[in-house]
């Protein structure tokens, strides 16, 4: 049975995020009108959900064994305001109850509560005795949101870019592609051989990335250079857009526009007629790929296989196609991310990797597919800079984690979880470095001389 | 020599040594100048945040801001803008050396200017360092076109440089760095020195080496000189080959010293060497660091072989 939650009153210590402005929201609510309001509502409702949302709500015995689970509330000293169930009472339920007849200050707040405190990171529907998807509610409000137009301004931004590029920073399209030719003139300084092959039809592998690596990381497409190169991968990257796994739109509830960007991933993978597609080391994309964005289409299983870096490194050191000359030395520990922990059960695997390239690695509490949130995933860094307090005071659990272990270094498999750690460790002076698993390879295989 | 150029600046008092180089350089060779500063280091998982690097304040980056800072370049600048005929000014928020690199490649530049980025009164500029690593080094490793790097102020104007010392390790990359020092040699009508110094580091160790062995190596070293770069002079013969025994960057510095060199021309990291490992210890890192006159580092064969 969970602790019960603490009276409000003596929470002032902790920040308070009710006084957050976001233009964002506040310009999107101050359009609305009551009738408008339940219009959207009711016909997400009607015509977009179905009997999952129905016995979800219906099921709840309002136990609060979920409020546990999240990091924003543990965080928050028990505020029950932040367990997800709390969420629900403050957004859908209303909604629901009320017909969709709630005002457009109930709307803004219901956004900023689905869009900044909580990361649809799941680890709640393992606490719900019931197994309710307490996500799946919340991207429902957003959903609602969206439609309402009232989305924070810098998850909005990015989903505009996705709208218009195809990817999630504005990366034109020759930019793309001199930045996989100048990534490969620079590996080849280290194997002459290399290439990184452009829309070679029929290649095993399709490599796709997000767009925060052309934009700012292209140190990770060097490496990822080198590792295929030297674990001799038939591969090829698309030079057309579509390259781009990344997928805002999905966070902001922007489906037909999740739907546009996953259709053109797919399609450029069966253009280039390859076997699978290998993702770097991002976590939301994943989810995009393998669960969402996927079913939007109408695809109940991705139609070209999709594989995660995590499981592509497991795969290639598991067959020796890459050899360590001398594993990593420092300390480290292993964050393990929602979407492809609880959302495709790649822990085993991750933990197979990083033992085989790492000397000492210690364990997170709790680890595999009970670790807390990094607090930037779901979407919830990508509403910039109003929101970072609230991933901080909402992730301090997250620090006293890392801290604990003692590592000096905390890998992390995907993007999103990067950048939040990254945060979180500056935030409360932790001192760790933040590494993706490649990093670590590519600096401790061995190299074709 | 030079048509286009890339001034990379921290738009701070560490690059005014840089500037004043850079903007004569230009206005000399008549060559477009394009002076570049990163102005905001995103986190390195690319959150919507950018470090400034001048506050260190975490700011959030709009087209606004990206105008106030080119705006604030050409006030830092304006005395030499006032001067100079045909110099383009932009900024970007990035990884600084990668953006630097991204830059000259796509301006197609012949040479890159900087700072050494080494002040330590500087915040900005120790930001670059701290943040990214060593941007210098990084920019200088990977850069296709000749990187100059000026750390103090240099007196003499580029084109009355009277000692040229190229230092060699005799690795490929060094074969570069002799094309550009002897290009620039033969068009100033300067001496060149033809530098190696024998690597005595191990004396640190306790491991002294043989008299003989010393003395064979130096001979050696003057033989591969004589057969590597002299016949590509095509006949220049203001130049002169000298060979010292010792610690690389400690005998350049002093050869330096001695012959009034106004400019070290040098290859790096020649053997692959993690940038953030060697943060200190490359000899041209530490050349760089002391040197009185400008550093040139040469790796890539692009800009200055004649074909």
């Amino acid at each position: 049975m969970a602790d019960p939650a603490e009276k409000i009153e003596e929470k002032k210590a902790i920040p308070s995020d009710d006084n957050i402005v976001d233009e964002g929201l506040e310009k999107g609510a101050a359009a609305l009108t009551e009738d408008k309001i339940a219009s959207v509502i009711n016909q997400v409702i009607d015509e977009e959900t179905g009997a999952r949302l129905k016995v979800y709500v219906d099921t709840c015995i309002h136990c609060g064994l979920c409020s546990e689970a999240c990091h924003y509330y543990v965080s928050h000293d028990k505020d029950p305001q932040y367990s997800p169930v709390g969420k629900i009472k403050q957004t859908i339920w209303p909604m629901l109850k009320k017909k969709g007849r709630v005002s457009p200050e109930f709307i803004k707040k219901a956004s900023q509560i689905a869009s900044t405190q909580c990361n649809v990171c799941k680890r709640c529907a393992m606490y719900c005795p019931f197994g309710i998807d307490i996500a799946y509610m919340i991207s429902i409000v957003r959903r609602i949101c969206h439609k309402l137009g009232v989305t924070p301004l810098y998850l909005q931004d990015t989903a505009n870019s996705h709208s218009v590029t195809m990817n999630q920073m504005w990366v034109k399209e020759d930019e793309w592609i001199d930045t996989l030719q100048w990534q490969e003139e620079d590996a080849r300084e280290e194997i002459p051989s290399l290439r990184i092959p452009l829309e070679k039809e029929g290649a095993d592998i399709m490599y796709s990335v997000i767009a925060p690596e052309p934009k700012f990381l292209a140190g990770l497409i060097y490496q990822a250079g080198i590792i295929m190169n030297t674990a001799g991968i038939n591969w090829t990257m698309p030079a057309t857009p579509g390259w781009d796994n990344s997928d805002m739109a999905m966070y902001s509830g922007d489906n037909e526009i999740m739907g546009r960007l996953k259709k053109s991933h797919f399609e450029t993978a069966a253009r280039l007629k390859v076997k699978k597609i290998v993702m770097g080391e991002c976590g939301h994309a994943f989810r995009s790929v393998y669960d969402v964005g996927n079913r939007w289409l109408g695809w109940k299983m991705p139609p070209v296989e999709v594989v995660h870096a995590i499981e592509f490194y497991y795969d290639i050191l598991k067959a020796g196609k890459i050899k360590i000359k001398k594993k990593y030395e420092k300390p480290v520990t292993l964050h393990d991310p929602c979407n492809v922990v609880r959302g495709r059960g790649l822990h085993e695997k991750a933990r197979y990797v990083v033992n085989a390239i790492c000397e000492n690695f210690i364990e997170m509490h709790p680890n595999r597919e009970h670790n807390y949130c990094c607090a930037a995933g779901g979407g919830v860094i990508n509403c910039g800079p109003p929101f970072k307090m609230t991933r901080m005071t909402g992730n301090r659990v997250k620090a006293d984690q890392i801290r604990t272990t003692g590592a000096s270094v905390v890998i992390s498999p995907c993007h999103n979880c990067h950048s939040g750690l990254e945060d979180i460790v500056h935030h409360y002076e932790l001192g760790t470095e933040v590494k993706f698993i490649s990093d670590i390879l590519y600096e401790v295989m061995e190299k074709p001389e | 020599m030079f048509k286009k150029i890339l001034f990379a600046t921290t738009a701070s008092p560490t690059c005014d040594d840089a500037a004043k180089v850079a903007f004569e350089l230009a206005k000399r060779y008549k060559a477009k100048l394009c002076a570049f500063h990163v102005f905001g280091i995103p986190t390195h998982g690319a959150s919507p945040f950018v470090v400034d690097v001048r506050t260190g304040e975490e700011e959030s980056i709009d087209p606004d801001y990206t105008e106030w800072v080119k705006e604030e370049m050409k006030n830092t600048y304006a005395l030499q803008l006032a001067d100079a005929e045909n110099c383009d000014i932009d900024c970007t928020i990035g990884v600084p050396h990668t953006e630097i690199l991204r830059k000259a490649r796509k301006e197609n530049v012949d040479l890159i200017v900087m700072g050494a980025h080494t002040r330590q009164e500087d915040v900005g500029a120790t930001r670059y360092r701290k943040i990214v690593g060593s941007t210098m080094q990084r920019v200088a490793k990977s850069a296709r076109c000749p990187v100059l790097i000026i750390s103090r102020p240099c007196d003499t104007c580029f084109w009355y440089f009277s000692n040229i010392i190229f230092g060699t390790d005799f690795s490929v990359a060094s074969l570069s760095a002799f094309m550009f020092a002897s290009k620039l040699a033969r068009q100033i009508g300067c001496k060149l020195y033809l530098f190696h110094a024998v690597d005595l580091s191990t004396i640190q160790l306790g491991k002294s080496e043989e008299q003989e062995e010393i003395e064979r190596k130096v001979a050696e070293a003057q033989q591969k000189i004589e057969k590597l770069y002299v016949p590509k002079l095509d006949g220049y013969d203001n130049y002169e080959i000298a060979i010292r025994e010792g610690i690389p960057h400690v005998e350049i510095l002093k050869f330096s010293r001695e012959k009034s060199g106004d400019l070290i021309v040098m290859s790096h990291h020649t053997r692959a060497v993690d940038p953030e490992e060697a943060m200190l210890g490359s000899t041209v890192e530490q050349v760089v660091l002391r040197s009185a006159c400008p550093v040139a580092s040469v790796n890539h064969p692009d800009k200055v072989s004649d074909d």
